[in-house]
């Protein structure tokens, strides 16, 4: 009797070998390129040309070049406000959008909301003049606006959070507004709090995207003292001959808030991903 | 609560509105909204590459502040690479507004033909500047000079160097005398011994794009354009330089590179060659291999018949923009500078940056005299400037660069099939100008 489970488990354990195999290949695969970002930021560029993918020994060198070439912290700082001033308010203005979408009653919010997604289906480039054209002439090139203001809506996000909010109990509105809480009392008090995990992965999300922006902030950022952690990147790759220690060393700095980010919300993006509501 | 709320929202919006203040707490220091600079002495530029363009920029605004304006300010914004000038005026002029242009661009000399063509109004030309011409290689003024017309401050100098390793050679029983001024043919001849004697490669080229077969036929005094038609297939010359470029593949006299990256960081970095050719902007590429200082010197291009060629492949030149409101400044700034060939701009562009002048003025200075011990302390800069007033000028065509890519192809296919026959390398290439011809037509 007591043989039988033993050899169940070992069966079981060798049918996932393969799987582990896979898996750990999988890995490897995707890590790798973490792990030569790393050593490449701390090689010369001769080495990593001819493909050493162990450390070295100037990490620091490449950190002073890459500080006297570009103005690291400025960008630093420019990406930062740009992305957590997107984050804010498109996370703001989508929940509230997605509260209303999906917890108030009327004829017209289905064809609303479809032609919203319909702006899904615009690529992004197409727009990309006209949009130009608005905010220079509104004064906004170089600035946070100007960056923010067209993403600062977007229809994936409302979607996000419409579809999140089918989750939310709508037996606490009616205890709230029993109570007296009035309809923004209940955005603020109830919806917020318990649809946190969406929120989460809104967070990240949409902090991973204007991090990461490249195109648009290329197109409004005309000045060197507005210019982002991507375009310094793609700045310090350009040339007849170009530093890869050093440039790794910027990719490094570049990629350590989003990796940050993601591993703190980690597990609330998980959540909100899948739409659950604590 | 809804005064809270509005309350709270009004503050938030501010407080993100007053985050750029706080960020930018000097004000000089704040980014604008509008591109050109409104001081006026200060002249704002679009450029790229921080090792190269960019410090021989620095050196100008240093020269004209010294020597002219103290108060002048030179705002370079640093762009990502040529084609991001090249789409910001595109966007400008689609968006018809140039007013998001700075005063002066740094553009590539091989496209602001086909710019000027397609944009006319975006440029300001050189005119009103007191400048003499003649000090400047005819072929890199052809770039910029549309009927008659300047329109470009010249930047540095694309000529192409024929770059040996003399060790190498010596050990396969040659020296840089014999390989000055030979032939095609001889050049293989030396390829083969030098492969078979030390395993590196004579020549490499990028299979992606590289302007070889252009250079080569630039040497013989021809183009691959005559009256703006691609005419390639049909040149003799060009056919046996096609030949050629196929027989030193198939015979390890060059390596074919698969990318850009491939022809840099492997073969060149990589120490597989004993030979390279290019525009003089590769030379710093080449020096990042300490251990061959003292082993490399340069010289001029082979050709088919014999006798020195001339070459020239990149470089780029500073334009005035429409969108320039101080174009007396702008033109005073460049005429002092780059088109005076100021000695001051150019000795100090080329110590930090490399940029050579094709300015014969400027390439008399001192500095220029100076050996370089990584060429066995030849006088490189000088040579150079000396090779760049003999590079023949040849029609230039908007479509250079998609020429370059149809022929790559056609280099490819004939080398995949090993045919260097007369009738193939002609079907190849006019199966290329087929294609070149169809998207010139499109």
């Amino acid at each position: 009797m007591t043989e039988k489970p033993k050899r169940n488990k070992s069966a079981i354990q060798r049918r996932l070998i393969p799987s582990y195999i896979f898996l750990i290949i999988w890995s490897f695969f995707s890590v790798f390129p973490l792990y030569w970002m790393i050593t490449a930021a701390t090689n010369d560029t001769v080495e990593v040309a001819r493909g050493k993918i162990w450390f070295g020994t100037h990490a620091a060198e490449n950190f002073r070049n890459l500080l006297a070439a570009q103005p690291l912290w400025k960008s630093m700082g420019n990406s930062f406000l740009y992305a957590i001033a997107q984050t804010l308010l498109c996370l703001f203005i989508c929940s509230l959008a997605g509260f209303g979408f999906e917890l108030y009653a009327d004829k017209a919010k289905d064809r609303l909301f479809a032609f919203l997604l319909l702006a899904m289906m615009i690529p992004g480039v197409a727009t990309m003049i006209p949009l130009f054209v608005l905010i220079s002439r509104m004064g906004l090139l170089n600035s946070v606006w100007g960056f923010i203001l067209p993403q600062v809506s977007t229809p994936f996000m409302i979607m996000m959070f419409r579809n999140n909010s089918r989750n939310f109990p709508p037996a606490i509105m009616e205890a709230a507004r029993i109570d007296g809480q009035t309809e923004v009392g209940i955005f603020f008090k109830q919806y917020m709090p318990i649809m946190r995990s969406t929120y989460a992965a809104a967070a990240v999300i949409t902090f991973m995207n204007a991090w990461n922006a490249y195109l648009w902030p290329k197109v409004v950022m005309t000045d060197n003292r507005a210019q982002t952690m991507p375009m310094l990147i793609a700045n310090l790759a350009s040339g007849y001959t170009v530093d890869y220690g050093m440039l790794m060393m910027g990719v490094l700095f570049c990629s350590i808030p989003t990796m940050v980010v993601f591993f703190v919300l980690q597990k609330q993006f998980a959540e909100g991903i899948t739409g659950s509501v604590k | 609560m809804k005064r809270k709320l509005i309350a709270l929202l009004t503050a938030g919006v501010l407080a993100v509105s007053m985050i750029p203040a706080a960020v930018y707490a000097d004000e000089a220091e704040a980014p604008t909204a509008d591109v050109a600079s409104e001081d006026e002495n200060t002249l704002s530029v679009y450029a790229w590459d921080a090792n190269f363009n960019i410090p021989a920029l620095e050196a100008a605004e240093a020269d004209y502040q010294k020597n002219v304006n103290p108060d002048f300010k030179l705002n370079i914004i640093t762009q990502s690479g040529s084609s991001d000038v090249e789409n910001a005026v595109t966007l400008a002029a689609s968006a018809g507004d140039y007013s998001t242009l700075p005063d002066i661009v740094l553009f590539q000399d091989h496209y602001f033909q086909q710019f000027h063509l397609n944009y006319p109004d975006a440029w300001q030309d050189l005119s009103a500047a007191d400048i003499d011409w003649s000090d400047f290689g005819a072929e890199k003024l052809s770039y910029s000079t549309i009927d008659d017309v300047h329109y470009g401050a010249p930047v540095d100098n694309g000529t192409a160097i024929m770059a040996y390793r003399t060790d190498l050679l010596e050990e396969a029983g040659y020296s840089i005398d014999d390989m000055t001024g030979c032939t095609w043919d001889k050049f293989i001849e030396v390829g083969k011994a030098v492969y078979e004697k030390t395993g590196k490669y004579l020549l490499c080229m990028d299979g992606s794009g590289n302007d070889l077969p252009y250079m080569m036929l630039q040497a013989e005094g021809e183009s691959q354009f005559t009256d703006g038609a691609p005419t390639f297939a049909s040149n003799e010359k060009y056919n046996q330089i096609i030949a050629d470029i196929v027989t030193m593949i198939t015979e390890n006299v060059l390596y074919l590179g698969n990318d850009w990256s491939d022809y840099v960081d492997q073969a060149i970095v990589g120490d597989m060659v004993a030979g390279v050719l290019n525009g003089n902007w590769i030379i710093p590429s080449m020096e990042l291999v300490e251990e061959n200082t003292g082993k490399w010197a340069i010289t001029s291009l082979p050709t088919l018949e014999g006798g020195e060629g001339y070459a020239a492949n990149g470089g780029s030149s500073l334009y005035i923009t429409a969108n320039c409101t101080k174009p007396e400044l702008a033109v005073d700034f460049l005429a002092n500078t780059f088109l005076g060939g100021s000695t001051e701009t150019y000795d100090a562009a080329l110590k930090n940056g490399g940029v050579i002048t094709c300015s014969a003025k400027a390439g008399a200075s001192d500095v220029y005299q100076e050996g370089v011990d990584f060429f066995e302390g030849q006088a490189i800069y000088a040579d150079i400037v000396k090779m760049g007033a003999n590079v023949p000028v040849v029609e230039q065509s908007d479509y250079h660069y998609q020429c370059r890519q149809y022929v790559g192809t056609a280099i490819q296919n004939l080398v995949a099939a090993g045919d260097t026959s007369p009738e193939g390398v002609t079907a190849a290439l006019e199966d290329a100008q087929g294609q070149l011809e169809f998207e010139m037509e499109g």
